[in-house]
C-alpha cells in the first residue's frame, strides 16, 4: 500500500491530475451544499416568469415552468454523482470479484465468466441498459443497476489477466507451498496489487456511469420529472429549443465538466499508477 | 486448413454460441414480463375454457424449455412475432426501419475511419506541431461531449441559429448531415487519439528504423512500416467501437426524428410493446456479434502473430 | 592495406541529445577513419557512445526519435559529408552504398511482413524487374547461408530464430552491394555457437563483396577474431586506436588495459574476473580534463585540468591520456 501513496504523491506532480481532483472537489462541494449554493428549490414553480433568458435574477434562466435552471443544474449534480458512485462500487465489487475468479482458479470458472462477459458484450452498454430500465420500470434505483449489470465486464477481464499474471509469480507459488490458503493468498498478495488498476478503472468508469445516468434520464427512462436529473431537463428542453436554446446548453456543459474533470483525474492516476495499462 | 480458416471457423462458432446465449436471455426476460399474450388480448368475451384452448394452441402451456424452442424456430425462420399497438409483422417494421439505421451508422463508421486515420497519422507524425496540439485538445473536448447533448448542440448551432440544415426527418443529403456528425465526431475522436499514439509508438520501434536503413524513402516507411502496423490495433479498436455507435444511433434517431430502429424502439419501450423491443434487441446483438467477428477475424488477417497465436488446431 | 584509401571518414563527430536535465553529449569531437576493406572495430561499454556515432552517420537520429538532438562535425564517405545531405540525399546513401545491421534482429525485422518481402523491398529500389528482384532474394537467402531459402523467404521474423533472423538482416543490407557495412553489436543477443557463424559469414562477404564493416561491440573476443584496426570509445570520447595486434601486445591506455584485464581469459592468479569499478560520468556535466579520472588507477595531477588530446605513440597507434603519452615501455599495472 505504501508504493501506492508514492504513485499519489507522484500524481499530485501531474498538472491534469490536480486539474481533475479541483473538478472533482467543486462537484462533491456543490452536490453537499446544494441547498446552500441554490437560489431556489429545485422545483419551485413560478409560471410567470418561465422560459426566461439568464439575468441577474435567475443566472441560468428558467425553464418552461420557472423553475431556476442555476438551482436545478446544482441539485441535478447531487443526482449524477449519487448514482454514479453507487453503479460503480457496485459494478467495481461484482467486477474484481468475478476477476479474481476467474483469473485464480481458471478451468471451468474461468471459461463461465468469460462467456458472461461476452454476453454482455454482444450488446452495445446502453441498449442493453435501456431494455433492463424498461423491464424493470423507470427508477433511479434500477438505473443504477442497469448500469452496474452493462459496466462489470471491463473490470472483471482486466482484474483476471492481471490476476493470472501474478498468480504464476515465484513469491504467490512460494505461498501455495508454504500450505497458505487459496483465499489468504488472494487477499494477502494478490488483491494488493490489482487495487492500483481498480482505483485507475473506476474513476474512469464514474463519467460513464453519469452520462449513462443523464442519457436513460433523457431517454425518460431514468429519473423521472420534476427531479432536476441533467438528463430530464435536457430531454424537457428539447420542446423549447427554438425560444430558450440556454436550457439545453447548461446540462450539457455540466456533463462535459464531470467527464473531462474525472478523466484528466483517472488519467493522472493511470499514468501514476500503471502507465501500460490501456483503457 | 491454415491457421486463419481455423481461427475464423471457432471464432464464428463462438459468435453462434454468444448469440444464442442472448436469445435465452432475451426470452427469460419476455417470460418474466407480466402477462402473456393471451392475457394482452383481454377480451370479455374469453371464457377460461377460450384461454386454455388458445394457450394450447399456441404452445403456451408447455413448459418454458419447450416454448424457447419454439420460440427460436420462428425466430429462424424470420418470425418475431407481431407487435402489440397495432399488429404488424416484427420483422416487416423492422426491414423497413434498418435501411435509415444503416443508412446514418455506415456513413458515420466510414467517415470516422476514413477521416480519423489519416489525421491520427498526420499529428502523430508531427508530435509537438500546432495540428498536432490542435488536435489534441479539439478531440479531448469532443470525447468529454455526450451524444445526446451534442446533437442537441448542433441543432442549435445549425438549424436553429443560423436555419441551415433541418432539425429533424428524413429527406435527402441535408437531413443526414447532422444526425451522422453527432454520432461520428465522439467517435472519430476516439479513432484519431488511437491511430496518433500507436503511431508514435510504433515510429519507436526498432524495425522503422531497419527501414529506413535499408534505404527507403520516408512516405514509404511511414506508409508501409508505421502506418500499417498502427493499423492493427486501430482497425480492432474501430470494430469495437460499433456497439457503441449502434447504441449511440438509438439516441441519435431519437433527437433528431430519425425514422430508423432506434427510434422504433424508443416509441416500443414507451408503448409497451415488448414483441418490438425483443425483435430490435435481437437485430442489434446480431449486428454487434458480426462485427466484432469481423474485427477479430480482421486482426487475424492483419496481424500474422494473432493468426498464429489463436489459429491452434482445430480438432 | 592501402592507407591512402579510406572508406569512411569520421571527423570531430559531436553529438548531443536533450534529455530532461539537459543536454547530454553523448559524442566527443571524435575523428577516425576507416579504410578500404578493413573491419575497424569500434569498442566500448554500452552506453559509451558507440551505437550513436553510428547512427548519426547513417543519419537515423531524427527529430522523432531523438527531438532537440545537435549534430557536428563532417563524415566523409565517397566524396560527400554526410551530415550535409538532406533528408532525399541520405535516400539514395542509405542502403545502396552504406548497410547497417542492429544488435536484436527480432525487433528489427517487420513481424507483419514476410522476411523475403522484407529484403525485396531493399532490391526494387534500383529500379529492377519484380521477377529479377525475387529471384536476387532467393540468391541473397543462399549467399547468407539460409537453408531452405524458399521456405525462410515465406516466413515471417517471429517464426525465424535469432541467428537465421541476423542472416535476413545481413542479406537484406547486402542487397545492393554497399561499400560500407555498420554492424551494431551484431551477435550480442545470439547464443554463443551461433555468434562464431555469423562473424564468419561475416568475414567471408567482406572478402566476397570486397567492402568495409565498422563493427561496433563491447567485446574484445569478437574484436580479437575478426578487427582489422580497433579503436576504444570511453564516455563519449575515443581514447585509444590501433591495429588488433597494437591493441593486445602493448594496450597502452588505462582503460584498454582494464578492459583487457576483464576478458576471462586475462585470469588472475587468484582465479577471479577482474572487474573496472565506478560508472561511467554524467554525460550532461562539462567535466574539465580527463573524462576516465575517476576510474582510473595511473591518474597523475594534471588529468584533473587538462584533457588528454590523442596523439600517436607509434606508427598507427594512438593514445589520449597523458600517462602513456609520456612513460614508455611498460607501464604501471
Amino acid at each position: 500500500m505504501t508504493s501506492i501513496w508514492k504513485a499519489l504523491r507522484e500524481a499530485g506532480r501531474n498538472k491534469s491530475f490536480l486539474v481533475g481532483l479541483a473538478i472533482m472537489a467543486s462537484l462533491i462541494a456543490a452536490a453537499l451544499l446544494a441547498d446552500w449554493i441554490s437560489p431556489y428549490t429545485y422545483d419551485e414553480m413560478v409560471i410567470v416568469e418561465a422560459l426566461r433568458p439568464p439575468s441577474g435574477q435567475h443566472w441560468l434562466g428558467t425553464d418552461h415552468l420557472g423553475r431556476d435552471s442555476f438551482s436545478r443544474l446544482i441539485h441535478g449534480s447531487r443526482i449524477a454523482l449519487k448514482v454514479g458512485a453507487i453503479a460503480v462500487t457496485i459494478q467495481t465489487v461484482v467486477g474484481v470479484l468475478l476477476g479474481l475468479l476467474a483469473g485464480y482458479y481458471g478451468g471451468w470458472q474461468d471459461r463461465v465468466i468469460i462467456f458472461l462477459t461476452d454476453v454482455i458484450w454482444a450488446l452495445p452498454p446502453i441498449v442493453l441498459a435501456i431494455a433492463i430500465c424498461t423491464l424493470l420500470g423507470p427508477s433511479l434505483t434500477n438505473v443504477i443497476i442497469a448500469i452496474a449489470a452493462v459496466s462489470w465486464a471491463q473490470f472483471t477481464r482486466i482484474v483476471r489477466s492481471k490476476t493470472q499474471a501474478l498468480k504464476n509469480m515465484p513469491y504467490v507459488e512460494a505461498a501455495r507451498a508454504m500450505g497458505e490458503s487459496d483465499l489468504s493468498i488472494i487477499l494477502r498478495y494478490i488483491l494488493p496489487n490489482v487495487i492500483p488498476v481498480i482505483i485507475v478503472l473506476a474513476t474512469l468508469a464514474l463519467p460513464v456511469a453519469v452520462v449513462n445516468t443523464t442519457a436513460l434520464g433523457f431517454l425518460g427512462l431514468g429519473a423521472q420529472p420534476p427531479l432536476p436529473d441533467w438528463g430530464v431537463i435536457l430531454s424537457e428542453s428539447m420542446t423549447y429549443i427554438r425560444r430558450a436554446p440556454w436550457i439545453s446548453i447548461f446540462p450539457g456543459l455540466a456533463i462535459i465538466y464531470v467527464v473531462l474533470g474525472f478523466n484528466l483525474l483517472g488519467e493522472g492516476l493511470r499514468d501514476a499508477l500503471d502507465p501500460r495499462l490501456k483503457v | 486448413m491454415n491457421d486463419l480458416t481455423a481461427y475464423a471457423i471457432r471464432r464464428i462458432f463462438q459468435s453462434v454460441f454468444i448469440v444464442l446465449a442472448v436469445t435465452i436471455l432475451l426470452f427469460a426476460i419476455m417470460h418474466m414480463m407480466p402477462g402473456d399474450p393471451i392475457q394482452l388480448i383481454d377480451s370479455p368475451r374469453l371464457d377460461e375454457a377460450t384461454t386454455a384452448k388458445l394457450r394450447a394452441r399456441w404452445g403456451l402451456d408447455k413448459p418454458p424449455v419447450v416454448q424457447y424452442l419454439y420460440w427460436l424456430l420462428n425466430v429462424l425462420k424470420g418470425d418475431l412475432g407481431r407487435s402489440i399497438t397495432n399488429g404488424q409483422s416484427v420483422s416487416v417494421l423492422l426491414a423497413a426501419r434498418l435501411p435509415a439505421t444503416l443508412h446514418i451508422t455506415l456513413t458515420a463508421l466510414l467517415l470516422q475511419y476514413l477521416v480519423a486515420v489519416p489525421l491520427g497519422l498526420m499529428a502523430g507524425y508531427h508530435q509537438g506541431s500546432v495540428f498536432d496540439r490542435l488536435a489534441v485538445s479539439v478531440t479531448s473536448v469532443l470525447r468529454a461531449i455526450p451524444y445526446f447533448w451534442l446533437g442537441i448542440l448542433l441543432i442549435i448551432v445549425f438549424a436553429v441559429s443560423f436555419r441551415l440544415l433541418p432539425v429533424s426527418g428524413y429527406r435527402g443529403f441535408q437531413s443526414l448531415i447532422l444526425p451522422v456528425l453527432t454520432l461520428t465526431l465522439p467517435a472519430l475522436a476516439d479513432t484519431l487519439r488511437l491511430t496518433r499514439s500507436e503511431v508514435l509508438e510504433v515510429l519507436r520501434e526498432k524495425h522503422v528504423t531497419t527501414a529506413v536503413a535499408k534505404g527507403l524513402r520516408p512516405q514509404m516507411v511511414l506508409l508501409r512500416h508505421v502506418l500499417r502496423n498502427a493499423l492493427v490495433p486501430v482497425t480492432v479498436m474501430f470494430f469495437l467501437s460499433v456497439p457503441w455507435l449502434i447504441g449511440g444511433s438509438v439516441i441519435v434517431e431519437t433527437i433528431f426524428a430519425w425514422p430508423g430502429t432506434g427510434r422504433l424502439l424508443w416509441k416500443a419501450i414507451s408503448a409497451q410493446d415488448y414483441p418490438v423491443v425483443q425483435g430490435i434487441i435481437l437485430l442489434i446483438t446480431l449486428l454487434t456479434v458480426i462485427s466484432t467477428t469481423i474485427g477479430d477475424i480482421l486482426t487475424g488477417l492483419l496481424d500474422p502473430r494473432i493468426r498464429a497465436e489463436l489459429g491452434g488446431r482445430v480438432a | 592495406m592501402d592507407q591512402t584509401r579510406r572508406a569512411l571518414c569520421v571527423q570531430h563527430l559531436d553529438i548531443q541529445f536533450s534529455t530532461p536535465h539537459g543536454m547530454a553529449r553523448a559524442v566527443q569531437e571524435v575523428s577516425f577513419d576507416i579504410h578500404a576493406g578493413e573491419i575497424y572495430a569500434l569498442v566500448g561499454e554500452s552506453g559509451c557512445g558507440k551505437t550513436s556515432a553510428a547512427h548519426a552517420v547513417m543519419g537515423l537520429i531524427n527529430r522523432i526519435n531523438a527531438p532537440g538532438h545537435r549534430i557536428g562535425g563532417r563524415v566523409l564517405f565517397e566524396d560527400k559529408d554526410l551530415l550535409s545531405l538532406t533528408e532525399e540525399e541520405m535516400c539514395h546513401v542509405r542502403g545502396r552504398s552504406l548497410g547497417m545491421i542492429f544488435q536484436n534482429p527480432l525487433d528489427a525485422l517487420n513481424p507483419l511482413y514476410r522476411a523475403g518481402y522484407q529484403v525485396y523491398e531493399a532490391i526494387v529500389l534500383d529500379k529492377i524487374g519484380k521477377i529479377e528482384a525475387w529471384r536476387r532474394v532467393a540468391e541473397l537467402f543462399n549467399q547468407v547461408k539460409l537453408s531452405d531459402p524458399e521456405a525462410r523467404m515465406r516466413s515471417y521474423p517471429q517464426e525465424l530464430s535469432g541467428g537465421m533472423r541476423q542472416r535476413v538482416m545481413i542479406g537484406m543490407m547486402l542487397a545492393r552491394n554497399p561499400r560500407l557495412l555498420i554492424a551494431d553489436e551484431p551477435t550480442t543477443a545470439l547464443d554463443v555457437t551461433i555468434q562464431a557463424q555469423v562473424l564468419e559469414l561475416i568475414l567471408a562477404l567482406r572478402a566476397a563483396l570486397e567492402m568495409s564493416v565498422w563493427l561496433i561491440t563491447h567485446d574484445f573476443g569478437i574484436v580479437a577474431e575478426i578487427a582489422d584496426r580497433v579503436a576504444v570509445m570511453y564516455a563519449g570520447v575515443l581514447v585509444e586506436e590501433a591495429d588488433v595486434l597494437g591493441i593486445f601486445d602493448n594496450p597502452r591506455h588505462p582503460y584498454t588495459r582494464m578492459l583487457m584485464a576483464s576478458l576471462p581469459r586475462g585470469f588472475k592468479r587468484d582465479g577471479r574476473l577482474r572487474t573496472i569499478a565506478g560508472l561511467l560520468p554524467d554525460p550532461t556535466l562539462e567535466i574539465p580534463g580527463c573524462r576516465f579520472r575517476d576510474r582510473c588507477p595511473a591518474k597523475i595531477e594534471v588529468c584533473a585540468t587538462q584533457a588528454p588530446a590523442l596523439v600517436e605513440i607509434t606508427p598507427g597507434h594512438r593514445v589520449a591520456c597523458h600517462v602513456a603519452a609520456t612513460v614508455k615501455g611498460d607501464l604501471p599495472p
